[in-house]
C-alpha cells in the first residue's frame, strides 16, 4: 500500500521531469524572444541605430501612419488572392488524388505534391526569376510561338509576387484538403445521387460541407504565412511591391529595431485574431499539424 | 405490361472474371413486398444496385414503370434506397436529411416542412428534427433513412439489408414495423437479405438467389414447403434429405426403397430405378407408430443425440442404413433430460404429403 503510494508519487515526479525539456524549449525558443521583441518594440531608435530603452508607444502610433497603408493593403490583397487561387487550384487536385486516382497512384501523386520541399524556398524563387525574366523560358516560348513580338514584362510586379506565392503555398492547401476528402464516405455520395441529386448538387450539398475541416485548415495554413511573406515580394516584386514582411525586414536592416519589433508584434496580433476566428468556425488545432 | 413496377430482362453483370448476376429476369408487382434472399456473394445486392442505377448491366435491360431506364443515372430514377449502413449525411440534422431530396426538387419551404413532418410521424420520430445522426441510436438512424427515402414517394423502395446492424430484439420489432409501413404506403418494396427468417416474416414473394442466378421464386409457404431444389431446401430452414431408389409409381405415389425399408412419396413423374432425394422437414416427423400413420410413411430408427431448445427438442435419429434425420419435437410435457433417451429404438412417422422428391 505504502509502496504503491510512493510509486505513484515518484511516477508523478517522473512525469514532471519528462516534460521539463519541452517547457525549457518553449521558454527559450518562443516566450523569451517574444518578450524581448515586446520590450524592444516599446523602446526607440537613437542616432546611428542604437536602441534607447525609453519606453513609449510611439512606434505603435507610427505604424498607423498612412505612409504604410499601401504596404498593408498590398499584403492583404496578396494574401487573399494567394489563398483564393490556391483553393481553386488545390481542390480539384486534392479531389482527384483522394477520390478518383487509382490506389497505386495515390502515393506517387502525394509525393509529387511534396517534392518541392526538398529544395529551399529561396532557390525555388530564384528559379521563378529565371522563368519569368525577359530572356526567360516563358517569354522565349511565347515569342517562338509567335504569341508576342517583344518580351512581356513578367517579372518585378505584383503579378509575379502572386505567382511565386501561389506556387510556394500550394502544397499547404493540397495536403489538408486531401486528408479531408480522403475521409469522405463515398457511400454518402451514392445516397445523395439516390435521392435525386446530380453531380453538382451532390458536390455543393455533401462533398463541400464535409470537406470543411480541410478547407479551414488549408486557408489558415496559406493565408497566415502569406501575411508575413517577404522573400517573394523581395525577389519577384518591383520597387513598389512592398509587403509588411519587407517593411519589417527593412527596419531591421536600417537598424530601427524598435519600429520593426512593433510591426512584428502587430502582425502577430493580427494572426492570433485570425486563428481565433478560424477556431471559432470549427478549426481543430490538431488539423494544422 | 400493367401491374409491373419493375421488369428486369436477362440482366447480366460481370466484375472482371466474376459474373455477379447471370442472366436474371424478374418482375416486381405493384404494391408487393419482394425479398431477394441468398447467401453473401449470390448477387442480390448487385441486382439491387442495378435497379437503383449504381451498376449498369453488361447485358439486359431495366424497365421502370414501363420505360427503359437501363442507362438512366440514379438521380433520374424514381426509386430510392435504404442503405445497409443508412448513409445519413453527418453534417445535416434529421430534418435536413429527410428534406434533402425535396429541396433538390425545389419544393416550397412550407411544403417541405409539412412533408418532412408527415414522414417523421410515419416512422415515429416526431420531435427529433434537430438531432444530428451521431446523436441517434441505430434504430432511430434506420427510421431516418426510411423517412428520407419514403418522403420522395418513389415507385419502388429498395432496402439493402437494412436491419443487419441492429440487435435481435430491435430487428424483430422493425420487421413487423416495416411490413406495417409497406402496407400503409402501398409502395412496392424490394428487400435484400441473407436472413431467411426475415424473408419468411415479411415477404409477399421471395426470390432465392445463388451464384448470380435465381433458384426459386414464390411465396414464403411455397419456398418452405415445396423447394424446387436441394439448395433452396437447405438454405431455408432445416431439411432432411434421404437418398433412395424409386421402385414403382402407382396412383400418384412413388414407392422408394431406403435401405431395407420402403416409403411412399407423392409424385407422379419419377421413373422406376432412378436414384432420388426425398426431403422432409424436421417438424413434420413424429415419434411412435401412430395407428393413423399410413403404411409407407413409417421408419424404424435409433436416437443418436438430442439438444434441448426450450420450447422444443431437436433430435438426431439414425436409420437402419446409417442415414441420419433431424426431428424436432415440441416440448408439450414436462421435459426431463435428453441423455436418458439416447440409444432408444423408436419408430418415426409423418404425413406422406409432407415429403417431396427433389430433382437431381
Amino acid at each position: 500500500m505504502l509502496r504503491e503510494h510512493n510509486n505513484e508519487r515518484s511516477q508523478r515526479r517522473g512525469g514532471a521531469t519528462l516534460i521539463l525539456p519541452l517547457v525549457a524549449c518553449l521558454l527559450v525558443l518562443l516566450i523569451a524572444p517574444l518578450v524581448i521583441i515586446i520590450v524592444v518594440s516599446l523602446a526607440s531608435r537613437g542616432p546611428y541605430g542604437k536602441t534607447i530603452y525609453e519606453f513609449s508607444f510611439s512606434n505603435y502610433a507610427r505604424a498607423i501612419d498612412p505612409v504604410y497603408l499601401s504596404a498593408y493593403r498590398r499584403t492583404i490583397w496578396v494574401a487573399i488572392s494567394t489563398t483564393a487561387l490556391c483553393l481553386l487550384i488545390s481542390y480539384p487536385v486534392a479531389y482527384y488524388i483522394a477520390l478518383r486516382a487509382a490506389e497505386k497512384w495515390k502515393r506517387v501523386l502525394l509525393v509529387l505534391v511534396v517534392i518541392p520541399f526538398w529544395t529551399s524556398f529561396l532557390i525555388r524563387t530564384y528559379a521563378w526569376m529565371l522563368l519569368l525574366r525577359s530572356e526567360g523560358l516563358v517569354n522565349a516560348a511565347f515569342m517562338s510561338a509567335g504569341l508576342t513580338g517583344a518580351p512581356l514584362k513578367l517579372l518585378y510586379n505584383d503579378l509575379a509576387v502572386l505567382v511565386g506565392q501561389v506556387y510556394g503555398e500550394l502544397p499547404f492547401m493540397v495536403l489538408p484538403l486531401y486528408v479531408a476528402l480522403e475521409k469522405l464516405d463515398v457511400r454518402l455520395l451514392e445516397a445523395a445521387e439516390d435521392l435525386g441529386a446530380n453531380r453538382f448538387w451532390t458536390f455543393a450539398k455533401v462533398t463541400l460541407p464535409l470537406s470543411r475541416p480541410g478547407l479551414i485548415a488549408g486557408i489558415v495554413l496559406v493565408f497566415i504565412p502569406s501575411l508575413g511573406a517577404f522573400i517573394t515580394p523581395d525577389l519577384l516584386g518591383g520597387a513598389k511591391s512592398v509587403m509588411i514582411g519587407n517593411l519589417i525586414q527593412n527596419q531591421f536592416a536600417q537598424l530601427n529595431q524598435p519600429f520593426g519589433s512593433a510591426l512584428s508584434i502587430l502582425l502577430t496580433l493580427a494572426v492570433l485574431v485570425l486563428l481565433l476566428i478560424a477556431i471559432r468556425s470549427g478549426l481543430k488545432p490538431s488539423e494544422l499539424a | 405490361m400493367q401491374g409491373y413496377e419493375i421488369e428486369l430482362k436477362e440482366i447480366t453483370r460481370r466484375f472482371g472474371s466474376v459474373t455477379a448476376v447471370d442472366s436474371v429476369s424478374l418482375e416486381v408487382r405493384s404494391g408487393e413486398f419482394l425479398t431477394l434472399l441468398g447467401p453473401s456473394g449470390c448477387g442480390k445486392t448487385t441486382l439491387l444496385r442495378v435497379i437503383a442505377g449504381f451498376e449498369t448491366p453488361d447485358e439486359g435491360s431495366v424497365v421502370l414503370g414501363g420505360s427503359d431506364v437501363t442507362l438512366v443515372p440514379p438521380y433520374r430514377r424514381n426509386v430510392t434506397t435504404v442503405f445497409q449502413h443508412y448513409a445519413l449525411f453527418p453534417h445535416l440534422d434529421v430534418f435536413g436529411n429527410v428534406a434533402f431530396g425535396l429541396e433538390r426538387r425545389g419544393e416550397r419551404r412550407d411544403k417541405i416542412a409539412q412533408l418532412v413532418n408527415e414522414a417523421l410521424a410515419m416512422v415515429r420520430l416526431e420531435g427529433m428534427e434537430a438531432r444530428k445522426p451521431a446523436e441517434l441510436s441505430g434504430g432511430q438512424q434506420q427510421r431516418v433513412a426510411l423517412a428520407r427515402a419514403l418522403v420522395l414517394e418513389p415507385r419502388v423502395l429498395l432496402l439493402d439489408e437494412p436491419l443487419a446492424a441492429l440487435d435481435l430484439k430491435l430487428r424483430k420489432q422493425m420487421q413487423v414495423e416495416l411490413k406495417r409501413l409497406q402496407r400503409r404506403v402501398g409502395i412496392s418494396f424490394v428487400y435484400v437479405t441473407h436472413d431467411q427468417e426475415e424473408a419468411l416474416t415479411m415477404s409477399d414473394r421471395i426470390v432465392v438467389m445463388n451464384l448470380g442466378r435465381i433458384e426459386q421464386t414464390g411465396s414464403a409457404a411455397e419456398i418452405y414447403e415445396r423447394p424446387q431444389n436441394e439448395f433452396v431446401a437447405g438454405f431455408i430452414g432445416v431439411s432432411n434429405i434421404l437418398r433412395g431408389v424409386v421402385e414403382s409409381v402407382v396412383d400418384g405415389f412413388a414407392s422408394i426403397r431406403i435401405g431395407a425399408s420402403r416409403i411412399l412419396v407423392q409424385q407422379s413423374e419419377a421413373l422406376p430405378d432412378r436414384q432420388v432425394r426425398v426431403m422432409i422437414r424436421p417438424e413434420k416427423i413424429r415419434f411412435g407408430s401412430a395407428s393413423s400413420a399410413q403404411p409407407g410413411a413409417m421408419l424404424d430408427a435409433k436416437i443418436d443425440s438430442g439438444v434441448y431448445l426450450g420450447e422444443s427438442t431437436q433430435w438426431v435419429v439414425e436409420l437402419n442404413d446409417g442415414q441420419r434425420l433431424t426431428v424436432v419435437e415440441q416440448n408439450d410435457v414436462q421435459f426431463e433430460s435428453t441423455d436418458g433417451r439416447v440409444g432408444e429404438r423408436v419408430t418415426i412417422h409423418w404425413d406422406p404429403a409432407a415429403t417431396l422428391i427433389i430433382p437431381e
